[in-house]
């Protein structure tokens, strides 16, 4: 047996545990949830019979997908975005050797260690048409359809805005103080100095936030349920929510190809990110 | 072009005093080394300048400028860091241009400071890079480069803007030791051709020797010494200049002053080396000294005063470093390499040349001829 033979063996073998895990726990149930798609139950999961592609094509063009479809859209222009600004600005103020700033840093990483539970719950009793101390805002009420999307989002970017904090202030720290001392010598004030030099050398961090931001968003589900059910009148009903809610038995099959939607949507989101950030990224070497 | 004057600065973090009470005065167009180990405050002292570091007493002049609450980018100073501190996203083009794009300049001779154009910007950096060998790389991000070119990228950056004042902050510590050299000979002919004034920050005495019209050795905040390198190495001040500058260092061994038949000497241990009658007042028997003297004004003279056993030799090619034990004192002696071979364990018999024997104070470590 060759040298190289042998190696090609050697490497194979190595990759086999962690092959079989991605097999079992993600292969394996994406395919049965493809298979799921071309199939239909009764009303008690008893019986299902083929459907085929028809499936798929009927779930994907019609108006339960295309509109949970753009109310997600809508989620992720709601909250990646805004998330980003206020997570930059966040880490910005707090990227500063004061005394007593670990206490703000403290503070604003501090939604980290909250659950979107928790998070929801707390901004129910905030956003809460009858009870809440925020109910007056229009901007964010959640009693009517075309603002309720934005109560979710709020609770959503506050949710997420301390690991965005967390994230970008690393970054920052990673910017070296000689660079920044060399742009404050080139006559470069401080908003100047932050779009030219300190913006471009945290960029990858701030590409890395995004994919996950929107990938945040576009699986966003709990905050819905928890907040709104959905409502008013199916206006916060984002894709995963609507997924959820397909778990009947004789609703298997569409959820399943919603599922599939999704995850397509997902991928070619991210590769999109990927292709376009890419290239306006600097990663220093 | 602007001299740099420190009149009584003090710089405190805190409770720590980097800079003690700095007087010192660098003249127009002057190459001045600051010299010193690592937190002795010469960095300090250099941001300072650049108005990185605000004073906290005493008054910092550039020009007839008091400059202690002027904005660094209004001091009209450049200032060459240790990493270089280059924009890793920008093209070498765009980095030594940046100093151009915010700050206005008097040009066209006189006339209120304007914003370059974009025509001026570009011709000069052009010329930057031209006179420092960078027209190759001008399209090329910092990542691509050697260790030597961004060190000239750097300097290109900070000549780009004609500043009254260039500072430097190690330049040239992270070169390879032959990189290093050939550098420290530019260095020495950007600065002759500019003429413009540079403060330049660094550990290495050879560095200083070999580049300073001036050195300005500190320590512990303080200043120590200011002077021509040569009159620095000849006549230092204290024993921490003594020790700090030369490799390898002056030899220093204390001892105590006795008369003698012929005049007055220095006994160590059970040996005693005459010395002149250098101090306008005589030293009194008993006096406890600390002799100094350099590795090459020793020599093995068989008409010498005191014996020393040799330890180990170093040689180095075109000289010997001879190490021996001088009452229980370690000293080096240098020696051509055509000079008659030693080996460990051979009795030598030296004598110091009387000319440059340097005695100092043990207790306040000054300079007593």
């Amino acid at each position: 047996m060759s040298r190289r033979l042998r190696e090609s063996l050697l490497g194979l073998a190595l990759l086999v545990p962690s092959a079989i895990i991605f097999v079992w726990f993600f292969f394996y149930p994406l395919y049965r949830l493809f298979v799921m798609g071309l199939h239909q139950s009764n009303r008690t999961g008893t019986a299902e019979r083929y459907v085929g592609w028809g499936q798929y094509s009927d779930v994907l063009t019609g108006h339960q997908f295309t509109e949970g479809v753009k109310i997600t859209f809508t989620y992720v222009l709601y909250t990646v975005p805004l998330g980003l600004v206020l997570g930059v600005l966040l880490a910005v103020a707090a990227n500063r050797r004061l005394k007593g700033i670990k206490v703000f840093q403290f503070i604003f990483s501090s939604t980290i260690a909250t659950s979107v539970a928790v998070a929801s719950v707390i901004f129910f009793v905030l956003l809460n048409p009858q009870i809440g101390y925020f109910s007056s805002i229009k901007f964010f009420s959640l009693a009517n359809t075309d603002s309720a999307l934005r109560g979710v989002a709020l609770s959503s970017v506050w949710q997420n805005l301390g690991l965005t904090f967390v994230i970008v202030l690393a970054g920052l720290q990673a910017v070296p103080d000689e660079v920044q001392e060399a742009a404050t010598l080139d006559g470069y004030g401080p908003v100047r100095r932050f779009f030219k030099v300190t913006l471009p050398l945290i960029s990858p961090t701030l590409m890395f936030l995004a994919v996950v931001l929107v990938i945040f968003a576009l699986q966003a589900f709990a905050q819905a349920d928890i907040l709104t059910q959905g409502g008013p009148l199916g206006s916060t009903e984002t894709l995963v929510w609507k997924i959820f809610n397909s778990q009947q038995p004789i609703d298997q099959g569409v959820g399943a190809v919603m599922a599939i939607g999704l995850f397509g949507i997902t991928l070619v989101v991210s590769l999109v990110q990927f292709l376009i950030l890419d290239r306006r990224v600097h990663y220093g070497n | 072009m602007s001299e740099v004057v420190f009149d009584a600065v003090t710089k405190r973090f805190g409770e720590v005093t980097a800079v003690d009470q700095l007087t010192l005065s660098v003249q127009d167009g002057e190459f001045m080394v600051l010299l010193g180990p690592s937190g002795c405050g010469k960095t300090t002292a250099l941001r300072m300048i650049a108005g990185l570091e605000t004073v906290t007493e005493g008054e910092l002049r550039i020009g007839d400028r008091v400059v202690n609450d002027v904005e660094a980018k209004d001091r009209d100073i450049a200032m060459v860091f240790q990493s270089y501190a280059l924009y890793p996203h920008m093209t070498v083009a765009k980095n030594i241009e940046s100093p151009l794009v915010a700050r206005r300049f008097t040009v066209d001779g006189g006339g209120p400071p304007r914003k370059l154009t974009a025509a001026e910007r570009s011709e000069r950096v052009q010329q930057a890079a031209t006179s420092l060998g960078l027209e190759e790389l001008l399209g090329r991000k910092p990542a691509a480069l050697s260790g030597g070119q961004r060190q000239r990228v750097a300097l290109a950056r900070a000549m780009v803007a004609r500043p009254a004042a260039f500072l430097m902050d190690e330049p040239l510590s992270n070169l390879d030791a032959k990189l290093r050299a050939q550098t420290r000979i530019e260095l020495v002919e950007l600065h002759q051709r500019l003429a413009t004034t540079f403060v330049y920050v660094t550990h290495d005495q050879v560095e200083a020797m070999t580049m300073a019209d001036r050195i300005a050795v500190m320590s512990e905040g303080r200043l120590l010494q200011v002077g021509p390198p040569q009159a620095v190495y000849d006549r230092p001040h204290n024993l921490f200049v003594a020790r700090f500058i030369g490799s390898p260092p002056m030899n220093t061994v204390p001892g105590t002053v006795v008369r003698t038949d012929t005049g007055t000497a220095v006994q160590l241990g059970g040996q005693t080396i005459g010395i002149e009658p250098v101090t306008a007042e005589p030293l009194a028997e008993g006096t406890s000294v600390v002799i100094g003297v350099r590795p090459e004004h020793l020599s093995v003279d068989p008409g010498g005063q005191v014996t020393a056993e040799v330890r180990a030799v170093e040689w180095l090619g075109h000289e010997r470093l001879v190490v021996c034990d001088l009452a229980g004192h370690q000293i080096t002696i240098r020696q051509s390499s055509s000079a008659q071979a030693v080996s460990p364990g051979d009795a030598l018999t030296l004598a110091a040349d009387p000319d440059h024997v340097h005695l100092f104070d043990p207790d306040t470590t000054e300079r007593l001829n």
